[in-house]
Order: C-alpha cells, then sequence, then structure tokens
C-alpha cells in the first residue's frame, strides 16, 4: 500500500506522448534486440558471418522462424531438412541459442520485415559504402599472439583467449578445451566476422566473460591478424586436441606421485601384524 | 631442584592370577561405548606370548618410544618434522586387526528363532559392522599358552634368546607362564604427549595423570605410534584418541582405580612419588645400562628435610607429602628395589613398576624316565628357573639380568625367612644365607611380607586428597556465588519468602 503515494508522483503528462507513439517505439525495440543479439553475425544487404536476412520472413514460415531463433542446434539434431542445410551452407558454424521471448521475437522479425524491399533499407542497417581493404602487419599479428596467450593483458583485463580456447601453435601447451578451436577461425568468418563476435559476444559464457571487459578495436584487429596467420601456417593439419595431452600430463603426474609416495612411505605397515596367524585359522563360516 | 607429585604404581606378578577383573571393571566403566569396543586401556596378557595389539613390544614394527639421539632423545615414529611429514599419512598405525575385531553375539535369535528340531544359537556379530563375524582373534587370545605356535613363540622378547633356548621353553618340563597386567603408565616423559600435534595430550600438574583433551584431539593419531605401550587408542566412532585416565574421578574422591580397587590377588599398589622434575631430560637420554637406576634416581626421599622444604616451595600439599611418606609404592621401588619398570628402553620414564614373578623351578627326566619336580632345596633357586633370566631382562631391565636376578634373590629371601618364622623346619644357616644372599634382614623380610601379604585397603592405595577446593578457587571466585545455590524453590511458595 506504500507504493501508492510514489506512484501518484510519478510525471504521467510527460509519459503521455510516448505512451501515444508506443507503434515506433515497438519497431525501435526491434532494433535494438537485433543489434544487441543477432548484428554480430547478421547484416542486412549482404551475407556477413551468418546469410542475409533480407526477406527472412517471406522465405520461412513464422513458426520455423521461432523455433529456429530460439534453438537452431535443436532442430538440426531432429534433422529438419532446412536447418541442416544451412548449417552445411555456413561451414557448419551453428547460430547461438537467443534467449528472446516469443514477443521480443516477434519485435525483431517485425523490423527485419522493413528491410523486405532493399530501397527501403534504412542508413544504419545498409553496406556503407564500399569496404576499406583490411592490411595485416607483422606488428599486428605478434600483438595479437600475445594478447591470445595473455602475455600481454587485455586493456579491459579480461581474460586471455586462451583460457577457453585453443589455437594450434600457439603456446607449448594446449589452450583451454570450454568453447571452440580457433586454429581455422579467421577462414571460416574473415576478419568481419571475428571483430563481431569480439565486439559482441553471442555466446553466453563469452558474453559473460567480457560484459564489463570489452576489447578495444585495436585488440580486435590485432586478434584476426594473429588468427589469420595462424590458420594460414596450420592449414590441413588436424587440431590438436588438448584432452590427450591433458590426460598424458594427468595420468603422468599421477603416476609420478604414486610413485613417489610408494617411494617415501615403503615401509609403512601394510595389512594386520598378525596376517599370518589368522590366515593359518580354518574359516567356520 | 623442581619437585612434583606423581601417582605411581606397583604390579606384583607374583600374585597376580590371571582372571582379568581388572580389565573388566575397566571396560565396564569406561570402555563401553560405540568406537571403543576394541580398547582395553587395562589388559592382561600371558607372557611369554604377542600382548595386545600383537607383538606391541617390537619398535621396528609400531616405531614407538623414544630413542637415544646423541645427548638428548628423540621420538621414534612421531614428532615436530617426522610428525608432519607423516601427518596426512602415518606410516606406523596398527590396524584393527592388530588388536582384534570386537564382537557380541545376537542372543535375540535365542529367543525370537522359530521353532525347530535345533536349538538356536545365538551367532557372533561384530561390533563393527553389525554383520555375522568368524571370530578369529581376541584381546586375550593367547591367553595361559593358547595358540602357543602362533602366539607365544613370536614373542618380542625372545629375541635375544638362542633357537635352542627359545625351543625347551616349550617342552612339556620347562613350561612356563606368567601373567603381565599393563595399564598406561602415565610416563615421566610421555611420548604421546610429545607426539601430538593438536596439544591435545597433556600430564597433570598436580598428580602426573596423562590425559587427552576431547575437544582439541584431532585425530591425527601420532600418540598410537609413539606410545610404545600402544596404551593410547583410536575411538572410530568418535574420531578422537583415548587412552586410560587413571579413574582421576575416582583417585579425586579417594577412591583407588576401578581396575585396582577390583583385583583380586590384591596385586596392585599405588602411591604417590615426589620427583625431580629437572633431571627428567638428563634420566631420559642416560645410557641404555643405567636407565633402570637413573630412573629410580629421579624419584626423591619424602623424607629428607630438604626435599620437603623444596616440594612445598613447589606449591605441593602436606596432605600430598604425607601420602609420599606412606606410599607403598615408594617402599616397593626405592626402599626395597624388588619393583622393575617395564622395558625402560623405550626411554619414557614409566611410572608402573612390576615385582618380577617367582617361577617354579624347573623339573626333569632322570635316567629312569622318572619325571622329577623336587628340588634339593624348598624353592629350587634362583638360579634354576624355568623362565631365562634373559627373558625377564628383556621385560624389565633392558637386558641387565643382575638386577632382576637380585631382585629375585630377595623375594626368595622373603619367602625362606618367613617358612622359618612360621614352620621353622629350615636350618638356621640357611635361612641366614638366603637373606644374605638376597641383601636384606629379617626386618625388611618381614616388611616385604606384610606389605605383600596381609597389606589393608588403604596400605596399598595411599591416594592424597585432590584439593579440588582449591583448584576451583583457582579459576572463580567461589565466594561469590556463596548462598546462591543449594535449597530452594522452583515455584515460589504463595506464602512466606
Amino acid at each position: 500500500m506504500k507504493s501508492i503515494p510514489s506512484a501518484r508522483l510519478l510525471p504521467w503528462p510527460f509519459l503521455f506522448p510516448f505512451i501515444l507513439l508506443q507503434g515506433p517505439v515497438q519497431a525501435q525495440d526491434g532494433e535494438a534486440l537485433f543489434r544487441q543479439n543477432c548484428a554480430a553475425c547478421h547484416k542486412m544487404g549482404k551475407r556477413f558471418v551468418g546469410p542475409d536476412l533480407t526477406g527472412v520472413n517471406e522465405r520461412r514460415d513464422k513458426a520455423w522462424l521461432h523455433k529456429f531463433i530460439r534453438s537452431s542446434q535443436t532442430l538440426i539434431k531432429e534433422g529438419d531438412p532446412t536447418a541442416v542445410a544451412l548449417f552445411n551452407e555456413n561451414n557448419q558454424l551453428v547460430m547461438t541459442d537467443q534467449p528472446l521471448d516469443e514477443g521480443q521475437i516477434d519485435q525483431v522479425l517485425a523490423y527485419l520485415a522493413t528491410f523486405s524491399k532493399p530501397a527501403e533499407a534504412t542508413a544504419s542497417a545498409a553496406p556503407a559504402g564500399p569496404e576499406k581493404p583490411i592490411v595485416y602487419t607483422a606488428d599486428d599479428r605478434a600483438a595479437g599472439h600475445a594478447l591470445f596467450i595473455g602475455t600481454r593483458p587485455l586493456a579491459s583485463g579480461g581474460a586471455a583467449c586462451i583460457s577457453c580456447h585453443n589455437v594450434n601453435g600457439a603456446s607449448a601447451v594446449p589452450g583451454g578445451g570450454l568453447a571452440k578451436d580457433l586454429t581455422d577461425v579467421h577462414g571460416r568468418m574473415g576478419h568481419a566476422g571475428i571483430a563481431g563476435i569480439l565486439g559482441a559476444p553471442p555466446f553466453p559464457a563469452m558474453a559473460a566473460a567480457y560484459a564489463r571487459a570489452p576489447l578495444t578495436e585495436a585488440e580486435m584487429h590485432q586478434l584476426s591478424a594473429y588468427l589469420e596467420e595462424a590458420g594460414k601456417a596450420q592449414a590441413g593439419r588436424k587440431p590438436r586436441t588438448a584432452l590427450g595431452t591433458y590426460a598424458l600430463f594427468g595420468g603422468g603426474g599421477l603416476f609420478v606421485i604414486l610413485a613417489a609416495i610408494g617411494l617415501h612411505w615403503r615401509k609403512r605397515l601394510k595389512g594386520s601384524v598378525k596376517q599370518d596367524i589368522l590366515d593359518r585359522q580354518l574359516r567356520s563360516i | 631442584m623442581n619437585i612434583r607429585s606423581q601417582i605411581s604404581m606397583v604390579f606384583h606378578l607374583d600374585k597376580c592370577i590371571g582372571c582379568h577383573t581388572c580389565s573388566i571393571a575397566c571396560k565396564n566403566i569406561w570402555t563401553d561405548r560405540r568406537g571403543a569396543e576394541y580398547m582395553w586401556w587395562n589388559n592382561v596378557e600371558t607372557k611369554p606370548g604377542t600382548g595386545y595389539p600383537t607383538k606391541w613390544e617390537d619398535q621396528d614394527i609400531y616405531q614407538g618410544g623414544w630413542k637415544k639421539d646423541g645427548n638428548s632423545v628423540s621420538l621414534r615414529g612421531a614428532g615436530k618434522l617426522k610428525g608432519l611429514k607423516n601427518l596426512f599419512h602415518n606410516p606406523a598405525l596398527p590396524v584393527l586387526e592388530d588388536y582384534y575385531e570386537p564382537w557380541t553375539y545376537k542372543y535375540s535369535d535365542l529367543f525370537t528363532a522359530p521353532e525347530g528340531n535345533d536349538q538356536p544359537t545365538a551367532r557372533p556379530v561384530s561390533l563393527v559392522t553389525g554383520e555375522p563375524i568368524d571370530v578369529k582373534a581376541g584381546p586375550n587370545w593367547d591367553d595361559d599358552l593358547g595358540g602357543s605356535p602362533d602366539y607365544a613363540r613370536q614373542d618380542v622378547n625372545f629375541k635375544d634368546l638362542s633357537p635352542a633356548e627359545q625351543e625347551s621353553l616349550f617342552q612339556l618340563e620347562r613350561m612356563t607362564f606368567h601373567y603381565l597386567p599393563r595399564i598406561c603408565n602415565h610416563c615421566l616423559n610421555p611420548a604421546c604427549v610429545g607426539s601430538c600435534p593438536s596439544g591435545a595430550l597433556y600430564k597433570r600438574g598436580e598428580d602426573g595423570v596423562v590425559l587427552i583433551n576431547q575437544e582439541r584431539c584431532r585425530a591425527w593419531r601420532m600418540c598410537v605410534t609413539a606410545c610404545p605401550y600402544k596404551k593410547s587408542y583410536y575411538n572410530w566412532h568418535t574420531g578422537k584418541s583415548e587412552k586410560c585416565i587413571l579413574c582421576y574421578p575416582r583417585l579425586e574422591s579417594g577412591q583407588a582405580p576401578a581396575c585396582m580397587h577390583s583385583c583380586v590377588g590384591r596385586i596392585r599398589y599405588l602411591g604417590v612419588m615426589l620427583y625431580d622434575a629437572d633431571r627428567i631430560h638428563e634420566v631420559a637420554a642416560s645410557e641404555e645400562k643405567d636407565l633402570v637406576d637413573a630412573q629410580l634416581g629421579i624419584y626423591l626421599d619424602p623424607f629428607d628435610e630438604n626435599v620437603i622444604a623444596a616440594a612445598k616451595a613447589n606449591g605441593i600439599a602436606d596432605s600430598t607429602i604425607r601420602a609420599a611418606q606412606l606410599s607403598p609404592v615408594y617402599k616397593f621401588v626405592k626402599q626395597w628395589g624388588i619393583a622393575l619398570p617395564l622395558h625402560p628402553e623405550f626411554r619414557t620414564l614409566p611410572n608402573l613398576f612390576y615385582v618380577p614373578p617367582m617361577l617354579p623351578a624347573m623339573a626333569s627326566v632322570d635316567a629312569d624316565g622318572v619325571y622329577d619336580s623336587t628340588t634339593k632345596s624348598l624353592w629350587g633357586g634362583v638360579e634354576t628357573a624355568r623362565l631365562p633370566m634373559k627373558y625377564l631382562a628383556s621385560l624389565f631391565t633392558a637386558g641387565d639380568e643382575e638386577k632382576v636376578r637380585n631382585v629375585l634373590r630377595k623375594l626368595l629371601a622373603v619367602k625362606i625367612h618367613r617358612r622359618d618364622a612360621t614352620v621353622g623346619d629350615l636350618p638356621k644357616e640357611e635361612v641366614e644365607e638366603a637373606l644374605n644372599i638376597g641383601r636384606t634382614n629379617a626386618a625388611e623380610a618381614d616388611a616385604i611380607f606384610r606389605l605383600t601379604s596381609l597389606a589393608t585397603f588403604n596400605e596399598r592405595f595411599v591416594i592424597p586428597p585432590a584439593h579440588r577446593e582449591e583448584s576451583i578457587e583457582m579459576m572463580e571466585a567461589t565466594a561469590d556465588t556463596k548462598g546462591e545455590t543449594g535449597f530452594g524453590f522452583k515455584m515460589r511458595p504463595a506464602r512466606g519468602l
């Protein structure tokens, strides 16, 4: 009951125009959601990491789109032919499950519908003229390597990539096995894809890890440079799995520790002092 | 001089009949609990035998006690650095089977079994798991030389005996045994106290009783390893170690410990000894051959004016000094010198002394095949005793046979003197000679006889008043609560007050 007086103090008159403009506001929500969740991989009017979404409302039916956005991986696993075909077309790169509810997905789709005719595309989402060619220097590659393995900290203090990702040849010890192997990521996604993901990570764990530690443009560029070089150097080689190496180190280490313990306590009492006496006795049960 | 008082004990092995009443009395009072079933704070062993836990005397196995280390002593299997290194894996711990798996019988089956052609039986069930078990060992499984090929022949004290000497001990004509009742020795230099990483073990200042603080014990079990007598036990249920507490609640109220109170053979004596705590280190580190004499030297004469003055200066009560003067332990150990410590080579300076047993002289089979158990003199003599002197020396004097022999000679002299006094059928020269060899005289022999055979309860147990009233005054001001507790009302009376 105590909340009533404070509700009365709300500036209702000032809110009124916004209530009237509810329709446009909703479309703007769709745009915001798109930028937040989709723009890392999708651009309107051109293929990016993922396919061009112009006219997607006409290409697919609404129910399928909802399912796919919610969890494309489930659809792929279920063997939905369209989903599997898309998966294969896009270098078998899975689209992240989006934590959006029905209304939000509708908002995003409504926003996408505004692009159904390329002519109507707004300036913000349209390709901004001819793209500048991307140039990687040797310094970029070295800096990117240092950032990747963590010998140079990220400006924001975020965790080094190697904590979760492996790149063949990055360091003596394989990188983490938590997230995807990035050895050939540049080949798959290119500079734009890498920068997109680094700028707004679509993966929940990564998003959380870098939410308060965003990378700078320069860092994204350097990492991309390094990943391009790594991908070329390791082209055609089998990805080195960290699991085997860790198992080897772990098993070997365990053996060494057990051997040391066995050696140090070799004179320990083993079993009962009178085991021979007990063994000699007949069993009755 | 730093004089302290110590409750000490004497067990007269010649009087022990091996009835285990002491063990039962102790068990019923203290260790009849879950997790403590296997513990026998008091146990009675048959010697020769391997004891409880099996081969406890073999410190090559159990790593207990102190060893001489230059001019000092160090713990064999525990201590600061060794203890730290082995903190999470103590390599010299006895397992439950070294004691025995405790069991009971399923008596309820006797009443609840369905009617049938056979008598119902009560099966043995483990007190640890509750499952039926095959009983293979108990705390006195080798009682009276039972199972001697397995137990008695593996006696640790045989180490200095030749195989022929060992073999002869098991010939029918020579076979012999005696009992060895054991409780915690409440040592002057306790290895258990020295080994505890938690500081849970302590030696009480007022009477030297060694105790484990159950609230501070962290179950490292270093005391179990360190005690060479294996008298500290781990309670698997409470996760704490426990040991004999010398029935201190009984001592504090002037009663003898339960094992001593209940002793059928009246073999146990308890009394105060005054000792010089400043000399403990030096005595514990003395040469092995000097250990017994050095230990006996640390106990002081309670009649000496200087000792009394120093004791008073150290806060020892007059009543305690009086108790020390009347102490039967002082008589046996110091005045008469007929009680010896058990395994002094462990260097813990135990405060439990044993009067060694006079065992029967050996019989022989003569040329005609006649089994002859008669002897020329009444008791045959110390030299013809069945048990090799080496064996007793291994138990009580760290290998010094002469010391054991001297004690036995004196005990024999007492017997011959008393035979002379009561029956009078021995030649005077023989009695005189026996007293001379025993280095005693008629008066001392009578005194020994009196305390051995006729002693009353109050002569056997001279317990100093605990002065708890003074102890509590150190902790709190008793006058503050005077008049506050006692008789009162739970409900306020309607009238009055």
